[in-house]
């Protein structure tokens, strides 16, 4: 089910009320403003209304008509199925956006515009975005540096690596778009020859930055140790293609 | 410099042909080395970066001496970022100067894989 928002100033209730830049459509989120999350959506606009796709919309209709005071806008729910694409898996009610961040790094990206006006949950998220989350990747970037320094030093022995294995792990759950963690932690792991690990770590990596080099040759190097030319010569593919982009791009 | 922690092997052809080359190309020994890194492509999956450079703050360094005792560079320096450190470890750096010399060559003797250019290697 979907809620439709209608009325003169449903464009202008709705701007102040998500987070996300209102465009023809697109995902915002609907914060308290201690930065819980009342609502994950995607927002589309049609025929002069706004229709929102989300998991209780109950709980939205209720939440946003505490806000209507003089504004023109009506708010009814449609009887259109749930759009998947607010579909999340681990999200919880009344959860604080920050915790969700955790879990899905991209939401920030996705969900939030910190250019557009004020909206409640603003405060929070901004505080996280500048200090909290900068912290965060000096912290992992500390750890993915440690996890290195152990390594320079290691006997060679596959043992030896496992200290270092488990600061990239650290690395990774402060910051988990942290691409020098998840390339030092594939490599290791594979040095370690648990390739079906690394594998994973790659991929990844692959999917947080398709343009990463290294993740799509370690990927062809990794499938190739586990037998799979095919899935081997396919990365390497992608690998080579990306580069030749961007040569001629210089 | 001194030597941080023993990342790569250099024979002693290259380190006399690494000196060679740094003072043809009039860099201060004291100021530049040689930057071994690591980039994706190639057509075993991997190749190697080769340049003079000047050492950067998280590098790992070694310091090589030049069995050259005539030459003016009593010492060169390697330099290895330690993302790259994690792939080239163990590795050593020739010179072949024959008849069919290549020139710098690399082993590795992690590599499981090299392509005949002997540019590109995987280490697993």
């Amino acid at each position: 089910m979907t809620l439709l928002v209608k009325g003169k100033d449903a464009e202008n209730f709705i701007s102040r009320q998500a987070s996300n830049s209102l465009k023809d459509s697109n995902y915002a989120a609907f914060l308290k403003p201690k930065g819980q999350i009342v609502s994950l959506c995607f927002i589309e606009k049609s025929n002069g209304f706004f229709e929102i796709s989300c998991q209780n919309q109950e709980l939205l209709k209720e939440h946003l008509e505490k806000f209507i005071i003089v504004d023109d806008v009506e708010i009814e729910i449609s009887g259109k199925g749930i759009n998947p694409k607010v579909k999340l898996e681990g999200f919880v009610e009344d959860q604080s956006i920050i915790k969700l961040v955790e879990t899905y790094p991209d939401i920030l990206e996705k969900y939030v515009d910190f250019s557009k006006g004020c909206f409640p949950g603003q405060e929070v998220l901004s505080k996280f975005k500048n200090i909290g989350l900068k912290k965060r990747e000096e912290r992992s970037k500390k750890f993915t540096d440690e996890a290195l320094e152990i390594f320079a030093q290691a006997k060679n022995n596959q043992e030896d690596l496992d200290p270092a294995i488990d600061l990239l792990k650290k690395a990774l759950k402060e910051n988990p778009r942290n691409e020098d963690a998840y390339e030092s932690l594939g490599v290791m792991l594979a040095k370690q020859e648990k390739f079906p690990a690394a594998i994973a770590v790659m991929q990844q990596l692959e999917m947080i930055n398709p343009k990463n080099q290294m993740a799509l040759m370690n990927l062809s190097i990794f499938y190739m140790k586990m037998g799979d030319k095919e899935t081997a010569e396919e990365y390497k593919a992608k690998g080579t293609v990306l580069k030749f982009e961007e040569a001629l791009k210089q | 410099m001194s030597t941080d922690t023993q990342i790569v092997q250099l024979d002693e052809k290259a380190i006399k042909q690494v000196a060679v080359l740094l003072s043809k190309e009039e860099k201060d020994p004291s100021d530049f080395g040689l930057r071994l890194a690591i980039k994706g492509g190639g057509c075993s999956g991997l190749s190697y970066d080769l340049r003079f450079d000047q050492k950067a703050d998280k590098d790992l360094t070694q310091e090589f001496s030049n069995p050259d005792q005539a030459a003016s560079i009593k010492n060169i320096n390697v330099f290895i970022d330690p993302k790259s450190a994690i792939y080239l470890k163990g590795m050593s750096v020739e010179f072949d100067d024959g008849l069919m010399g290549k020139g710098f060559v690399f082993r590795n003797p992690n590599a499981t894989n090299t392509c005949g250019c002997g540019e590109s290697f995987s280490v697993f």
